[in-house]
């Protein structure tokens, strides 16, 4: 699914929960102020996927949601609205977030030697902890071997300066 | 009095009404694509119609669509005799190419994650897999350039 010229709310959606996400985002900007069931018959996504996707947005302040009284039912529905001014920022801050950490797994594979058995489901372990386990894996029993992390750290310095120079544009 | 051959052009492609919304959200983007690339100065909505092959009712729909939702400015103005709007563009994409896939965003424990928590970014299983597969990708498209 193409988004890369569509509006920031729709790709913040798409970001979070994938295409039915960009649905459920296109149709509220299609439709101001909808309900979860007017989201549903407009995109054909099933009303507990719909649901979800609005909670989620909403859980991270992207959609607002007004309590209004459904005239014919007479029960009480939710009406959403997204709320556009807020993505833009949600960008940059999920942008530094992620910058911050990995800077700080980089100094830690920096600071680090790592070592590990080879058995995919068994943990990476730091040198200190190798040598406390006489450098056999405590799950496996395998003898752990040096990891070469430098394509990882290589890969880190890279995704770093790639977000650096996106938050400074 | 000059007819609007624009309003009155047989419409060759299929009307906005009838089109399927993927369809629709197709050409809403691809306007909006032409109207960011030409930036602040803007441009006119019959030579969106015209370069995307629709019909200016089309055209002016999908403009109006867009202006609804406050990505575009649209300003009548006066072309060659006749009246037309002109596009510019009122927010520009925001660049997400960055942060797709990051696994933070996504992640179910993301608010314990901290330094001094059990949830740290040290031992976290997602950013090396997600990272690594990133930096590749970038060196393969490096090695292999489009033709």
């Amino acid at each position: 699914m193409k988004i890369e010229y569509e509006d920031t709310f729709v790709k913040v959606a798409g970001l979070i929960g994938g295409p039915d996400y960009v649905r459920v985002a296109r149709a509220l900007l299609n439709n101001e102020n909808a309900t979860d069931e007017e989201i549903a018959s407009a995109t054909g996504l099933k009303i507990k996927t719909v649901r979800k996707a609005l909670y989620e947005l909403f859980g991270r302040s992207l959609i607002t949601g007004v309590r209004v009284r459904d005239p014919k039912r007479g029960w009480f529905v939710y009406r959403w609205k997204a709320q556009r001014d807020q993505t833009d920022g949600f960008i940059q801050t999920q942008k530094k977030k992620v910058l911050t950490r990995l800077m700080q797994r980089l100094e830690y594979e920096d600071a680090h030697e790592f070592y590990h058995c080879g058995t995919a489901t068994c943990a990476t372990k730091t040198f200190e902890s190798a040598m406390e386990s006489f450098f056999k894996c405590p799950t496996c029993a395998k003898p752990l071997n040096r990891v070469d992390n430098s394509e990882l750290k290589n890969a880190l310095k890279w995704k770093i300066k790639q977000l650096e120079e996106d938050i400074n544009k | 009095m000059r007819k609007r051959s624009s309003e009155s052009d047989a419409t060759k492609s299929v009307p906005t009404h009838e089109r399927s919304e993927e369809e629709l959200v197709d050409l809403t983007s691809r306007v909006y694509k032409l109207v960011v690339e030409r930036g602040k100065d803007g441009v006119l909505q019959s030579e969106i119609w015209k370069e995307l092959g629709l019909t200016s009712r089309d055209g002016s729909r999908l403009a109006i669509r867009l202006e609804k939702r406050g990505m575009i400015k649209r300003v009548k103005v006066l072309d060659d005799g006749r009246w037309t709007y002109k596009l510019t563009p009122l927010r520009l994409p925001a660049n997400i190419s960055s942060m797709e896939s990051a696994p933070c965003i996504v992640c179910p424990v993301e608010s314990k994650c901290s330094v001094n928590s059990d949830v740290n970014p040290f031992t976290c299983p997602w950013i090396g897999p997600w990272v690594l597969k990133e930096h590749r990708t970038a060196i393969q498209m490096v090695a292999t350039p489009a033709v």
